[in-house]
């Protein structure tokens, strides 16, 4: 880590000491102040039009008091001594005790270094930006007289947060980020249909060279169109291919494991994974990785929310659960070390266990043939939206873009799909894992009653048997 | 709460720096929350959580380009830097013939809608921690397998100043509560999950509801149920579900969106629905979710009559939407707080009862599933009429209620389905801003 000068807080480190005794001070055993200073600019077009050019500025500070296992919070938007105060004497009615906090509080800081952002976003204009969206919209409607209506909105902002706590904890982080989301509708003959695409990532501006949108939203139209021609998509067991990156493996591990995986459910024993560390979960051929320090992607960070180094942690190791996905709190209550996976929307929401970069690792096999291998089954290009398991009783998710496959060949496109399972099940029944890791281009974030901003990915994986929802029985 | 004074005060200046900075035509929204969040686990306090913000959001108009920014930094300072930019950020936009404000606030009614609970931001925690523990204790009491997830309740007050720059002004203030109770089984690898909870305006009509059971009694009907497959299943839509489903509709007569050709009603507007469906926006229903006298424009709004006789009567307008096609805004601009800009929503949706009871209305059926639970994921799409939702509820055979299901897709289309409404019961209820009884509809497929 680096060890440097420490770079300017937003408020002077004795007022943050004197809040977190003031927090204290009725017998509470841990106190934290989060501060946070963020700025968003979006715009957006639709019907050809450039339009919902938006500014968010929003800053304020965040007091978190826990007794025990009880957590008080409160927020103020004022950086001001008073109103901390104030907030801290909300957090801290959790806690009622004697004794006024008497320990020196002495800080260990660390700045991270700036992440380098070849164009940040204080040096892309307006213009920049419009750019995009016009190129975007182009490209769609260019692609094919059936799109009718293109909708697209550029994002970009930067965030500075400092965290301090009385463990004697500071740190500091500055991010950037930004986004592109395309979303594009197709009509032929009365039947309408709908796709989109995304990309964005803790990254500058830079992040569109390598995925242009204009790219995006060929593939947006593409799908769409394509899908026009799908017919009802079959129900019943099947097995099925997910398509590598793009939103399908990715998602999969991310709603089917990933949250059963997140130390609060596993510690209140409310996860299938809740007291399995060692024992084997999933096929052997399976890993799972989350990856806060992986570069450019959306839920990477030096540090968390908390301050805590952010990890490369190998939740699933050939088939044996390795890790779970911890905060402060509950890798004290599950006595593991923490993960730096505290994470939180803004300085208005506490943290909690959450995800960062998820992934299924590469496996040895060749994609063609894992599609080769399948008589009659489904392939998933491009999921929905999806919900989680966590106790085992199932997630779903709608397929955005998914295929039939007959005798080994990918064959009509197919809409309506659902599939549903247990996460459990779906990491036991992997029958092959592709050596074609990829992933998402970004944008993704994840709602656990706060949202983050998540990037999932993984291989082609292929799963023996699924549950597949359609209207054609 | 009482920030009128201040909210208006606030609102006033920034108009007058916006308009300063550049803008010809401006409004702002002035909003104020707090609420608190009382959250146990295991019958004892988790977290206690208390929010309080105040912001503003404002729309510009530099000629006919838009922008807009939000901040809950009032700071002088700040708001110029805002400003400024805002101003240079429309530059880039293109011009929006339709683009407009609020133009005078005709309230057709000052009825006070009784949205506000004066008592609710005095009820001492620890009352609500007795509530919530209730409720849990109840769920957690219908089976000894059982464990919740979480039973929390949370309260708030917001109030809000609008003006803009056209003459119209609106002050609004209201209160609302909820608590919801998730509880769970989990044997081995085998576990259930189902979620109770109510909403109201008030907190003493909150706290004289005891639902919590509900919670455990669902996922204990859940734990172990079987799935089903079929095609020509009548599905019944009950309570939450009744209510959410009548939610989709109402989000595609935004017109907005049929301008767009983005709705199933895009094209045809007669003949797309049962004549048992009876569907109505009310506004003026006092002390209900979405009761109000004007939108977040300031646009008074009324009763309306949505769809009726098998067709689409009304759709619901915004300004933008009502500029496009030069006629007056029906009042149904709202935004999420003043971190927004004003979509199209509905108010309090209200389906008309029927004359037969719910047990005759099942009894009817031969091949049917009661949805007691729909998991959304995506796939209800009100421009394509897809809709495919995972369920959980119980299953009709030949007139009777046999067994639980649970993750067993119901799909169909949502412009046949409203056409196949078969049933309507005469048992109406409010749930979380809308009223209706239980209804059937026939045709769905299931598959599990």
């Amino acid at each position: 880590m680096i060890a440097g000068r420490f770079m300017q807080g937003f408020i002077d480190e004795d007022i943050l000491r004197d809040v977190l005794k003031y927090c204290l001070a009725t017998g509470a055993d841990f106190a934290e102040i989060f501060l946070e200073e963020r700025t968003a600019t979006s715009v957006g077009i639709e019907d050809g039009k450039v339009k919902s050019y938006s500014l968010i500025a929003d800053r304020g500070a965040g007091i978190r008091v826990m007794k025990n296992s009880v957590t008080g919070y409160a927020y103020s938007d004022l950086m001001e001594k008073a109103s901390l105060m104030d907030a801290a004497g909300v957090a801290r009615t959790i806690a009622e005790g004697p004794g006024p906090f008497t320990e020196q509080l002495r800080f260990v800081s660390k700045t991270a270094p700036p992440l380098y952002y070849r164009m940040p976003v204080s040096e892309v204009s307006e213009s920049d930006r419009v750019r995009l969206l016009l190129e975007g919209d182009a490209a769609a409607r260019e692609f094919s007289p059936h799109i009718k209506q293109v909708y697209a909105s550029y994002a970009d902002g930067s965030s500075r947060k400092e965290v301090v706590n009385s463990r004697g904890a500071r740190a500091s982080e500055t991010h950037e980020g930004v986004y592109f989301g395309i979303f594009v509708t197709a009509e032929k003959d009365g039947l309408v249909q709908q796709a989109g695409r995304q990309v964005g990532g803790n990254a500058g501006f830079e992040k569109f060279a390598g995925t242009p949108p204009a790219e995006l939203a060929r593939k947006a139209a593409e799908s769409a169109v394509r899908m026009l021609g799908a017919i009802n998509a079959p129900a019943g067991k099947m097995p099925v291919i997910l398509a590598n990156g793009e939103g399908t493996t990715g998602t999969l591990i991310h709603e089917a494991c990933g949250h059963a995986m997140e130390a609060d459910y596993v510690s209140k024993g409310q996860s299938v994974y809740s007291g399995k560390l060692g024992r084997k979960v999933a096929h052997s051929s399976v890993s799972v990785v989350d990856d806060g320090t992986a570069s450019a992607h959306a839920g990477t960070g030096h540090f968390d929310d908390e301050g805590t180094d952010t990890h490369r942690t190998m939740l699933v190791t050939d088939g044996v659960l390795t890790s779970y996905l911890c905060d402060l709190d509950y890798a004290g209550k599950l006595d593991i070390p923490p993960t730096g996976n505290g994470r939180r929307q803004s300085y208005r929401h506490p943290p909690l266990p959450r995800m960062t970069n998820t992934f299924i690792a590469a496996g040895n096999d060749d994609p063609e043939d894992l599609i080769a291998d399948v008589k009659r089954g489904l392939y998933v290009a491009e999921m929905g939206g999806g919900i989680g398991d966590v106790t085992g009783s199932g997630f779903t998710f709608g397929v955005q873009e998914g295929y039939l496959i007959e005798n080994g060949k990918i064959t009509s496109p197919v809409k309506g799909a659902v599939l549903t399972g247990k996460g459990w099940d779906v990491l036991n029944d992997v029958k092959g894992v592709g050596n074609d890791l990829g992933f998402e281009p970004g944008g993704g974030a994840c709602g656990k009653m706060q949202m983050v901003p998540v990037t999932t990915g993984g291989p082609t994986v292929y799963l023996a048997s699924m549950a597949v929802g359609g209207t054609n029985i | 709460m009482d920030g009128r004074k201040e909210l208006e005060n606030i609102a006033g200046e920034v108009l007058e720096l916006t308009l300063a900075a550049g803008a010809t035509e401006c409004e702002v929204f002035a909003g104020a929350i707090q609420s608190t969040e009382v959250r146990l686990f295991k019958l004892q306090t988790e977290s206690i959580r208390r929010s309080a913000a105040r912001g503003v959001g404002v729309r510009i108009l530099v000629g006919k380009k838009t922008a807009f920014f939000a901040s809950t930094d009032l700071s002088p300072g700040n708001l110029k830097k805002l400003t400024a930019r805002a101003v240079k950020g429309a530059a880039e936009t293109t011009e929006d013939p339709y683009a407009g404000f609020a133009r005078q606030a005709s309230l057709l009614s000052e009825a006070d809608l009784d949205v506000y609970d004066p008592e609710m931001e005095s009820v001492p925690t620890a009352d609500k921690i007795e509530y919530v523990a209730r409720q849990e204790k109840a769920a957690l009491a219908v089976d000894g397998r059982i464990m919740t997830d979480y039973a929390m309740l949370s309260d708030g007050a917001g109030e809000s100043y609008l003006v803009n720059s056209l003459g119209v002004s609106a002050y609004s203030r209201g209160t609302s509560c909820a608590s919801h109770v998730r509880a769970m089984i989990r044997e081995g690898e085998k576990g259930s999950d189902a979620s109770a909870f109510r909403a109201m305006r008030h907190y003493k009509d909150l706290t004289s509801l005891n639902f919590g059971a509900e919670a455990g009694e669902l996922a204990l009907l859940y734990f172990g149920a079987g799935t089903s497959s079929g095609e020509n299943v009548t599905a019944v839509y009950a309570r939450e579900t009744a209510a959410e489903l009548l939610g989709y509709y109402a989000s595609a007569l935004s017109a907005k969106r049929i301008q767009q050709k983005t709705s199933i009603f895009a094209e045809k507007r007669e003949g797309v629905a049962s004549p048992l469906a009876y569907l109505a926006d009310d506004p003026s229903v006092p002390r209900q979710l979405g009761s109000t006298n004007f939108d977040d424009e300031g646009n008074a709004c009324a009763r309306l009559e949505l769809i009726a006789g098998g067709n689409v009567e009304n759709l619901l307008y915004n300004q933008y939407a009502a500029n496009h096609e030069g006629v007056a805004s029906n009042g149904r601009g709202f935004r999420g707080g003043f971190g927004g800009t004003p979509g199209i929503s509905s108010t309090n949706l209200m389906l008309a009862p029927g004359k037969i009871s719910e047990e005759e209305l099942i009894s009817e059926i031969k091949s049917g599933v009661i949805v007691l639970e729909t998991q959304d994921t995506g796939n209800v799409n009100t421009a394509t009429g897809d809709y495919s939702v995972v369920i959980g509820g119980k299953l009709i055979e030949n007139g009777k209620v046999t067994r639980p299901i649970y993750g067993v897709t119901l799909a169909g289309d949502l412009k046949e389905m409203l056409l196949n409404v078969s049933a309507v019961a005469d048992n109406a209820e409010w749930y979380f801003g809308t009223h209706t009884p239980t209804y059937a509809i026939s045709g769905m497929v299931c598959a599990g």
